[in-house]
Parts: C-alpha cells; sequence; structure tokens
C-alpha cells in the first residue's frame, strides 16, 4: 500500500470507477491461471483501490485530501499491532 | 460454522469450541477481500471447525489473541490453545494451517 498511489487513484477517479476497478480485480484473482505472484500484486492494488475509497468518502465528509489520507494511515495502522 | 464477529468477544467463541480459525481482516485490505470468499468457501467444508471472521480494527482484543502485525493474518486454536497463525493469501498455506487445527 502506498500513499501516493492512493492519492493518485483518489484524484483521478471516481467513487463508482474505483468499486468497479475493485470488482474487475477480484474478479481476476479467481482465474484459474493465476499466478501467485499475480495474486500479490492484484491483492496490493485492490488494497490501494480500497484506500482511495476511504479517502474519497473523508473528503466528502469535509476533510481536506491531506487530512483524509493521513486519517486512513492512521486507521491502517491501528489495525495491527506495531 | 462461520461466524463474522459483531463485538469484540472472539476469546469467548475460542473458549466454547474445541476447533477454531480465525480471518483477521480490515475492509482497505485487497489481500483479505481476495481470501475471504476462499475462507467461507473452506468452511463449508469442515463442519466440525468454527471458522471466524474478525475486524482487527473494530475489534482490537480479538486481536490479542495472535500476533496480528500484517493483514490478513489466519490464526487456528485447539481447546483454546493458539496452534499456530499464518500470514498469506495463499489458499494452500491457509489449508495447511486448517488441517493443523483439525489433525487430518
Amino acid at each position: 500500500m502506498k500513499l501516493p498511489v492512493i492519492r493518485q487513484i483518489q484524484r483521478n477517479c471516481s467513487a463508482e470507477q474505483i468499486e468497479n476497478a475493485i470488482a474487475v480485480l477480484e474478479s481476476i484473482s479467481e482465474a484459474s491461471s493465476i499466478k501467485e505472484d499475480e495474486l500479490d500484486v492484484i491483492g496490493e492494488l485492490i488494497s490501494n483501490c480500497c484506500g482511495a475509497l476511504e479517502v474519497h468518502e473523508m473528503v466528502a465528509a469535509g476533510e481536506t485530501e491531506k487530512d483524509a489520507l493521513n486519517g486512513f494511515m492512521k486507521k491502517v495502522m491501528g489495525s495491527i499491532d506495531q | 460454522m462461520l461466524i463474522e464477529l459483531e463485538q469484540d468477544n472472539l476469546e469467548a467463541i475460542v473458549a466454547q469450541h474445541p476447533k477454531v480459525v480465525v480471518q483477521y481482516s480490515a475492509g482497505w485490505c485487497g489481500n483479505c477481500r481476495l481470501m475471504k470468499p476462499k475462507f467461507k468457501r473452506l468452511s463449508g467444508e469442515h463442519e466440525s471447525t468454527v471458522f471466524v471472521i474478525a475486524d482487527a480494527e473494530k475489534f482490537p482484543l480479538s486481536r490479542k489473541l495472535a500476533a496480528v502485525n500484517n493483514l490478513p493474518t489466519f490464526a487456528g486454536f485447539n481447546n483454546g490453545t493458539l496452534v499456530n497463525q499464518v500470514q498469506t493469501n495463499k489458499e494452500d498455506q491457509l489449508k495447511n494451517l486448517i488441517n493443523e487445527v483439525t489433525g487430518n
């Protein structure tokens, strides 16, 4: 998961576009010919898309882009033991 | 049986059931999303084992039953004791963990 990638997606794609992209990636991941390293990349791409979706929601709720990005990363770090 | 945690009570579930496999997830986690349908499917193949999906962000107490420093983390419990855990997006590794718990 990379903050610059999340920012890029959030700035350039609507929430609907991101949701569609996630659905496509999830569908690709179910193909029988997918290799393990390809699955790693798909998982990472979906994480970035999910992050962009959450930042979209926070910005829509009134946060600045910077605060939303920082808030999202705080949420990520709060989900795991460090 | 498959349970999606609605409160921070994994410890009670682990205490109540002899064989438990947990997927710690989060909504933002791509690999968690990829593994969830596989986890659900595998739960249907092991009727004597309780499969639990736990949101690691919402339920920090439940997270403390394993070392969740990456997601998804899968943890297997036998008679209340942590048998093993694995952080993976590979179904085969999840199956190995399940086999450790079920004794297959």
